[in-house]
């Protein structure tokens, strides 16, 4: 009698969560949680990750689904809405999720605006992935320039992109100081069918994409005790030839002179947002903002195109007390910071003409 | 452990409640409840494990002087008088050590013009929670009214993981009995219906509502204090930081109350929907109510209540508030808070005083229409009144709050700067100003005018309990429901998990 209590107890449980779960996964199938930002399985022809080629897109934010944008990836796997003309001229913007562009309308990103400032230019072809880094940026080069005659390439850079290529991830470059470029690819895997599967529910989607919640992540809260003290870091050894290895291979990787090489440093905004604009305390050194900051001299020094970002948005954040980006839930640019980043990268551009 | 986050909900909590009921049926009640005070300590050293030894010491210390105090009876009044002076002002000595150093050390300064320094002190989680509950046994030892003094039953008393660090403020009275029924060691799953119902609501308060307008009122109140501001920013800051605070801390009450009804145990509800108080007396009595409780019964009444004419009642109103004003933190802007409620108190009684003197003149009741327009008039004072106090309460410094007041009220204080409707201040990128105020009216409708936690689930949900836990299905239907919860709990989990980590309000207390 207690055994058989205790199982429909339990089988009744186990119908609950189904139940809700059901219920869960009828309701979001309904909203526009993120879908159809894929990966794509290896390609030879283009082994590095991409999403899945010409797929519908939904791309929302946050718990309740906020920033809603749809779109159509193109035929290289790549967030446009054209295709790219193989063997014409062009100019590349490379970059992570910034680039990518799923978090704003097409013409709202920093290619879309580019190009409608520069009517008269090649087509502007984007090519950020999500995820990617500095090695992703300068390991593209030789496919992109395979591929394209690449007039310009603009490139991206933000918090995280140095230290992040350390990390081996499939379809995604790594440094590797001894070759040149200081980068290799680590081979692209094919998803199983288990993922794939797992991805067409909404559920999933909604945990992973709008929540991008991992199991570390939720069993890994803490309350704060003390602000975190500041613990100065320093570069390590080789990071400098690391990074002068990399402006000096980065006009060759495209095919391009070293002035046709524009580098965007993205700017802090913590600070900016929290002081209302008023002051910017110094920010602790990271291993990883010294490697961003000798990447900008040395690339300066080289000839390469240099463009700060941080006293663009500062100026702009003080004068109209708008964000450049859809923080405090999302750090990326919105049609505010791509505008300001450009009108900066066109300018630099049309000096060269004028000149 | 924050009672959101995924290793309470996913590891803490399933792992205690296996091994409570594990322990209480294998071994015994007893070695269950010691359980549960160790899970209680472990519980507070997921925080900072050093102050385990604080929160030790200090429940050795007090359990031991309640006993002397005990022990002297009535024959030695004067020692059992110094006993509970001793320990009074132990614990007294203890939380003022802890949370007002730093304060006195400030204000000595400000006052002699010399620079004193701080000292560097972490406020133990909770300290303020554990010290009043055990004030209040030791007051209740020498006034006899202890019956139950079972040491186990006391440590779990004071620990007991549901309150242990932001309240409900216990009485010994009304959970020590309750450790002692054999009932609560055996699983139900009424409980756990009635429980998870609970922890659900609360969760939703705090993860859907709360925490979704703390950046509102952030980007206000955490801004510098040179930072422009437009009359609309500052209502909108305000009247957010009013949502914020409630759903947070009746979020978190909810959460203690279903959390322990898990156990069976029921804890003293904190709210009963506060911001439809038609006057600041009523709203005391709907607003952490424990605390209300507390400071009534153990300040107000012990400083002579109203007992010595309407002057001191008063003075004693006012005493109570200010200092139950600075028991929320070492700041003067509680003690303006606590100083704001004590004359709104204090106008409170004046009015019903010359009230009930007109009415007895007058000889007849109002007017219908003019008795419903004083209530809707009087709900919108309160609840303007109590917005105002908020101001205080949020605000870093005095100055900031009345920068923010003066600007509210367009009086001076607002600088330049662009922002339009309630979506002023940093301009938002998502949302138009309309949806912004759409989810401010419907947030204020559901505190004013819904059915809150309790009334729900002791209503209409535990009757629908009590109905299929009396049929033959009752597994079955128990079962799902609970399965149900369970998954909706895990959701808000997740939810909550999105974010960048958010304490509650009151953990800082």
């Amino acid at each position: 009698m207690r055994i058989s209590a205790t199982f429909a107890t339990a089988s009744a449980l186990a119908a609950g969560i189904a139940l809700t779960l059901i219920a869960f996964e009828a309701v979001l199938r309904l909203l526009p949680v993120q879908n159809g930002l894929f990966a794509a399985d290896p390609d030879p022809n283009w082994p590095v990750h991409h999403l899945v080629e010409s797929s519908p897109y939904t791309f929302s934010d946050a718990w309740d689904l906020r920033n809603v944008h749809h779109g159509v990836t193109n035929g290289m796997g790549y967030v446009a809405p054209f295709e790219y003309p193989p063997h014409t001229e062009s100019i590349a913007v490379v970059g992570d999720s910034f680039v990518e562009g799923a978090t704003n309308e097409y013409r709202d990103t920093l290619q879309g605006q580019l190009a409608a400032r520069l009517p008269h230019a090649p087509p502007v072809l984007n090519f950020g992935t999500s995820g990617a880094s500095l090695s992703d940026y300068i390991g593209l080069g030789p496919l992109v320039s395979k591929r394209f005659r690449v007039q310009w390439v603009i490139i991206v850079v933000v918090a995280g992109d140095f230290t992040d290529a350390f990390t081996p991830v499939p379809g995604f470059f790594r440094w590797s100081v001894e070759q040149t470029p200081p980068v290799r690819l680590v081979p692209q895997t094919a998803g199983n069918p288990a993922t794939k599967f797992l991805r067409t529910l909404a559920l999933v989607r909604y945990t992973k994409g709008n929540l991008k919640v991992n199991l570390g992540h939720l069993l890994h809260t803490s309350v704060a005790v003390a602000p975190e003290p500041c613990a100065p870091q320093v570069l390590q050894p080789g990071d400098s030839r690391l990074i002068e290895s990399y402006a000096d291979s980065l006009p060759a990787a495209y095919g391009v002179t070293a002035s046709h090489v524009i580098l965007i440093f993205d700017g802090e905004r913590h600070e900016l947002y929290r002081s209302n604009g008023a002051s910017a305390s110094e920010a602790c050194p990271t291993r990883d903002g010294l490697a961003r900051h000798l990447l900008a001299t040395t690339a300066a020094a080289r000839g390469e195109r240099v463009i700060d970002m941080a006293p663009i948005f500062a100026a702009y954040f003080r004068a109209t007390h708008q964000r450049v980006d859809y923080s405090p839930v999302d750090w990326h640019w919105n049609v505010i910071g791509n505008r300001l980043a450009a009108s900066e990268v066109a300018r630099s551009m049309n000096s060269e003409r004028l000149n | 452990m924050l009672f959101t986050s995924g290793e309470f909900l996913f590891v803490y909590l399933p792992l205690t409640l296996a091994l409570f009921f594990f322990i209480a049926r294998c071994i015994g009640n007893a070695a269950a409840a010691a359980w549960l005070v160790f899970a209680s300590f472990v519980f507070y050293a997921y925080w900072l494990p050093v102050y385990t030894v604080l929160l030790a010491v200090s429940i050795v210390f007090n359990y031991t002087l309640g006993k002397w105090i005990a022990d002297c009876g009535t024959q030695r009044a004067s020692l059992r008088r110094m006993l509970l002076y001793f320990a009074v002002a132990s614990d007294l000595a203890l939380l003022g050590y802890f949370k007002y150093a730093n304060f006195f050390l400030g204000t000595l300064a400000a006052i002699s013009g010399r620079s004193l320094g701080t000292l560097n002190i972490i406020l133990p989680i909770g300290i303020s929670f554990f010290t009043f509950t055990q004030i209040a046994y030791l007051a209740d030892v020498y006034a006899g009214k202890v019956k139950d003094s079972n040491p186990l039953h006391y440590a779990l008393f004071v620990t007991y993981f549901p309150h242990l660090i932001a309240g409900p403020i216990l009485h010994h009275a009304e959970m020590m009995p309750q450790f002692a029924q054999p009932q609560i060691y055996r699983p139900r799953l009424e409980n756990f219906s009635t429980g998870f119902a609970f922890l659900l609501i609360g969760l939703a308060k705090k993860v859907l509502v709360a925490d979704s307008w703390a950046p509102r009122a952030n980007d206000v109140f955490d801004a510098h204090s040179g930072a422009a501001l437009l009359p609309a920013s500052a209502w909108s800051a305000v009247l957010a930081y009013t949502l914020q605070i409630y759903f947070d801390f009746s979020g978190y009450s909810d959460m203690a109350v279903g959390l322990s009804l898990l156990i069976g145990v029921r804890l003293p509800f904190n709210f009963n929907s506060p911001y439809r108080a038609t006057s600041i007396i009523d709203f005391w009595r709907r607003w952490h109510m424990t605390l209300s409780r507390f400071l009534r019964d153990y300040l107000y009444f012990p400083l002579g209540g109203n007992r010595h004419g309407e002057v001191r009642r008063y003075v004693n109103l006012l005493i109570t508030m200010l200092l139950g004003g600075l028991w929320h933190g070492a700041s003067w802007t509680f003690v303006v808070w606590g100083g704001l409620h004590g004359a709104y108190l204090m106008a409170n009684h004046s009015w019903r005083f010359a009230r009930d003197r007109i009415a007895r003149v007058i000889g007849r009741p109002a007017p219908r229409l003019l008795q419903t327009g004083g209530r809707v008039a009087a709900f919108m004072l309160t609840l303007l009144c109590v917005i105002v106090a908020w101001v205080f309460f949020r605000a870093r410094e005095a100055a900031e709050a009345q920068r923010i007041l003066s600007c509210m009220f367009a009086l001076s204080g607002c600088g330049g700067g662009h922002g339009s409707g309630l979506a002023g201040g940093i301009v938002s990128s998502y949302r138009p100003a309309w949806s912004t105020t759409v989810w401010l009216v419907a947030s204020f409708a559901a505190a004013i005018f819904a059915q809150n936690s309790q009334q729900w689930v002791d209503g209409p949900f535990a009757d629908a309990v009590r109905r299929v836990s009396s049929g033959a299905r009752r597994s079955l239907a128990l079962g799902t429901v609970i399965g149900v919860e369970v998954t909706a709990i895990a959701m808000l989990a997740l939810i909550s998990a999105s974010r960048s980590v958010t304490e509650f309000i009151y953990f800082n207390f």
